[in-house]
């Protein structure tokens, strides 16, 4: 049995956001520029984040 | 708000990238045009005044990237391949159908244009384009684009008269095929 620790879903948005980015040569944020402090630039893949 | 957030999540990778291909950066901190017409409406306007700005006749090729993007270490450089005649841009609906379900469900505000032609439509242009460009990225070269990005400022000013809803900041993208007849299209970045 996995123990979630933190916030689930901030957790799942950093995935999606650093999976979007590694997936991305430009990732344009829009009107989502409170998210930009997730992108993890050093992560080399989606479940190293 | 936006050059501190620039400066701490975007300049490390920008100036990386910059240097990796041989480019200087150059941040535009403030806007270009100050007159109350430009005040009124979206800073997006803006983008067609960096070819008149002195900086830009000393380079070949300008490349645009809007200050709420962030670089992949692995992008290529954007400029390469992009004919000097052409402007190199993004096409702004090869993202799948979903994508933008998504973003009028995130901001129901948003003008809803499923398709290009829609989007032409409702700002009041002809719809016989069948592609529309995303302006956040832009390959430019000064001396073939300066004279076509006054001209098109001018368009979009006289549009801005008659047309309130133009002054919501789609400007580039939505001036005319002849306009976007001279876009280099890339699938994606």
């Amino acid at each position: 049995m996995w123990k979630l620790l933190g916030d689930p879903l901030q957790k799942l948005r950093i995935d999606a956001v650093n999976t979007v980015y590694q997936s991305s040569f430009f990732l344009h944020f829009g009107e989502t520029m409170d998210q930009m402090p997730m992108v993890n630039p050093g992560a080399v893949s989606w479940w190293k984040i | 708000m936006y050059v501190e957030c620039w400066k701490k999540y975007c300049q490390p990778n920008w100036q990386a990238y910059a240097h990796k291909y041989g480019h200087d950066l150059i941040c535009l901190e403030h806007p270009l045009d100050l007159s109350s017409r430009a005040k009124l409406r979206s800073p997006t306007w803006q983008k067609c005044l960096i070819l008149s700005r002195g900086f830009a006749s000393d380079y070949q090729t300008v490349v645009w990237i809007d200050s709420d993007i962030v670089i992949n270490d692995k992008a290529p450089d954007v400029a390469i391949g992009v004919p000097a005649n052409k402007v190199g841009a993004v096409d702004a609906y090869e993202f799948s159908e979903v994508f933008p379900k998504r973003v009028y469900k995130m901001w129901p505000d948003f003008v809803q244009s499923p398709t290009p032609q829609v989007y032409y439509r409702n700002y009041g242009l002809p719809d016989d384009v069948d592609r529309a460009i995303n302006t956040g990225v832009m390959v430019l070269s000064p001396s073939y684009h300066r004279a076509l990005w006054s001209w098109s400022t001018i368009i979009t000013r006289r549009k801005a008269v008659g047309n309130g809803i133009w002054s919501s900041g789609h400007s580039l993208t939505s001036c005319s095929k002849v306009v976007t007849s001279i876009f280099w299209i890339r699938a994606s970045t």
